[in-house]
């Protein structure tokens, strides 16, 4: 399948096919290259272009700045096809039904959107970034976890998408404990932090922690009580698997 | 007397610790004993029937959840493990990391070549089964499932096998690390006739 570079990347690589370079990628693109930050700190903007919310707590035992990113809970009737949900549904080929509410989060240089199947047998969702893509897909990568007993044995490592840099991002579903309400994790310069939503595990992103070689990644991550006391701190180690 | 009871407490309790440290190190022994990280070597384009020949080695080896090396002894050196844990240490491949090595894909999903992984490389490429099923990564497109051919694959949201041989009545012989319980053969599957399955194709086969 072909590949689609970003704007901004002026080389391609070897190897690679013809580009087509689509609209959206290219509107994502430049809304990230032109996101992110005053001045190479601290990001200003999410991937969409939006401002990040308000983090409404300070967070026990984090020293750098915070970027909270932005979450939406979507009830199955409100999935309509021009719906964020809807389009991973339909380009991502899934074959199987979803049940309850999806949950679509936009961070500083990620996107996902998170199901549980209609049978309660499994999780399955969507991961989107500012880099390549093939063709003029919405999506570059899509995840399925099987749940057993209601949880994930495999954080589900997806390694499809990239930074706008070209850089290989990493992908994992974080289950938090009950008492979690912040998932945090430790990106360069920064933290982003995603809010607990629809009783799913939160798919998150990382822009660094990703090895080529053996193909792996390592997610620094926290959790948080609503009112911001430290639950627990631990890396997630993840390889590509099923 | 006191001396003695302690000494034996101690020898009981290092037995015991000993005993569960064995116990538990045995899911890690394969990867850890047998396998490398070899760099692939980049190969000429093969034909179905010399991927065919890869795939038959790992043929009653195990299957290991994101793992991706192998003897050939036809026996499954690390049984039993957990399902779906990564952590487990043991031989084999799983569904798409099999897939992978079989059709000697790159890592770079932009690069469409074709690289000779080592028996005992332990690799898994960057594709799961969801992704064959729409065909990510630059070798591999979506085909008509009517059409597929040897060692095309079906794949569906969280499984792949690749087809060894047709049946005539309409089931395959699908070549696969099928799970924990079974390791990695031949059985005859109904895949094509699966709706939750899409057909698969790694492309450029030179015959």
């Amino acid at each position: 399948m072909a590949f689609v570079e970003p704007a901004g990347v002026d080389e391609i690589r070897a190897g690679r096919r013809r580009l087509r370079l689509s609209l959206p990628v290219l509107l994502a693109t430049l809304v990230a290259a032109g996101c992110s930050s005053d001045g190479g700190g601290l990001p200003t903007t999410l991937m969409d272009g939006s401002s990040p919310p308000a983090l409404p707590v300070e967070l026990e035992g984090v020293d750098q700045p915070t970027v909270l990113t932005r979450v939406r809970v979507v009830h199955g009737a409100k999935r309509t096809p021009e719906t964020t949900s809807a389009s991973c549904v339909r380009e991502r080929d899934w074959g199987i039904s979803a049940a309850g509410p999806s949950v679509e989060r936009v961070g500083v240089s990620s996107e996902s959107v998170t199901f549980v199947q209609e049978s309660r047998r499994g999780v399955f969702g969507c991961d989107n970034s500012p880099g390549a893509r093939e063709e003029d897909r919405r999506w570059c990568g899509g995840a399925y976890g099987t749940l057993y007993s209601g949880h994930l044995r495999d954080p589900r490592l997806g390694l499809l998408c990239s930074t706008s840099e070209g850089e290989r991002m990493g992908f994992v579903w974080v289950e938090p404990l009950s008492e979690t309400h912040y998932v945090s994790v430790a990106q360069p310069g920064f933290i982003e932090v995603y809010e607990v939503a629809g009783q799913l595990p939160v798919r998150v992103a990382t822009t660094s922690g990703v090895t080529s070689d053996p193909l792996a990644a390592t997610f620094d991550l926290l959790e948080h009580g609503a009112n911001g006391h430290l639950v627990r701190r631990y890396e997630l180690d993840a390889v590509p698997a099923g | 007397m006191s001396v003695t009871r302690t000494f034996l407490i101690a020898f009981v309790a290092a037995s015991c610790l000993s005993a569960a440290g064995t116990a538990s190190a045995y899911h890690t022994q394969f990867i850890a004993s047998n396998c490398n990280y070899a760099a692939p070597t980049p190969a000429p384009a093969i034909t179905r029937d010399g991927s065919a020949t890869v795939a038959l080695r790992a043929r009653y080896e195990g299957y290991q959840w994101g793992g991706g090396c192998w003897n050939d002894n036809n026996v499954d050196d690390s049984p039993g493990d957990e399902t779906e844990n990564p952590n487990t240490g043991g031989e084999g491949g799983d569904c798409s990391g099999f897939t992978f090595k079989v059709w000697r894909e790159s890592e770079t999903e932009s690069n469409a070549g074709f690289y000779q992984w080592g028996m005992f490389r332990r690799v898994h490429g960057p594709y799961v089964a969801a992704e064959f099923k729409i065909g990510d990564g630059a070798p591999n497109i979506t085909y008509a499932k009517s059409a597929l051919i040897k060692m095309d694959a079906l794949a569906s949201q969280n499984h792949i096998g690749m087809i060894y041989a047709k049946n005539a009545d309409g089931t395959d012989q699908i070549i696969e690390a099928k799970g924990e319980a079974y390791g990695t053969s031949i059985w005859t599957r109904t895949y094509r006739g699966d709706s939750s399955y899409g057909g698969v194709r790694r492309t450029g086969w030179s015959g």
